[in-house]
């Protein structure tokens, strides 16, 4: 059984859902906007709204490149943008690579928290206690 | 839809989903705990739609701020993305 450093509460969201809160630090670096992501270990990636990665300072329409994602709507080419920094349940990443792409307003949440990160932190998530470990 | 601005005044989390139910609020300068939870800040916008508090991230010059959404999220929400 492996000790871990650290356990973090999600929040439980509709109908067998996990949020989580995170903060995205501007181009610039010394500024950010906290916003809240469903965690979605069907999602490659970490997705975050175009208005507030542009109003960080991020170029969407010039973007390091466009990557096709498959959704429950069907296909799109999202642009990928590599934030300055990204902080969440503890996990400070500088240079951190996002999707910038708009997931349904009606579910009242900014974005997703995809695998990429959940992977690079090799993170435990315990989804009858709501927690997120981390070895 | 309708999108406000705001005077400054520095509110608690538990004041601002008081004073703006079921709206997304534009949190400048906002007191953080460990796990990112807003404790207190300045409102400075609120709106009945998401996409209209994105729009209003223009206001806050630099700062840094939270989006907010003081309504409560249904039992019932299902989603398959």
């Amino acid at each position: 059984m492996p000790a871990y450093q650290k356990v973090y509460r999600l929040l439980r969201y509709g109908q067998n859902l996990l949020a989580v809160q995170a903060t995205v630090g501007s181009r610039e670096g010394g500024d950010f906007v906290r916003v809240r992501l469903l965690v979605d270990t069907g999602s490659s990636f970490t997705i975050l709204p175009v208005q507030v990665l542009q109003n960080l300072g991020y170029d969407t329409r010039n973007p390091l490149r466009r990557q096709e994602l498959v959704t429950g709507q069907g296909r799109i080419y999202a642009p990928v943008i590599n934030v300055s920094w990204f902080n969440c349940v503890g996990q400070f990443i500088e240079n951190f690579d996002v999707f910038a792409h708009d997931i349904p307003p009606n579910l009242r949440i900014d974005g997703l928290l995809g695998m990429d990160f959940l992977t690079r932190f090799q993170a435990v998530i315990s989804v009858g206690d709501a927690e997120i470990r981390f070895e | 839809m309708s999108t406000q601005t705001e005077i400054d005044k520095i509110l608690t989390l538990e004041e601002i989903f008081s004073l703006y139910p079921d709206e997304w609020v534009l949190i400048v300068n906002p007191e953080l705990d460990e796990e990112f939870s807003v404790i207190r800040g300045e409102v400075l916008a609120h709106a009945t739609e998401r996409d209209e508090i994105y729009s209003k991230l223009s206001l806050r010059n630099g700062k840094s701020v939270a989006i907010e959404y003081t309504g409560s999220i249904p039992d019932n929400l299902a989603v398959m993305l």
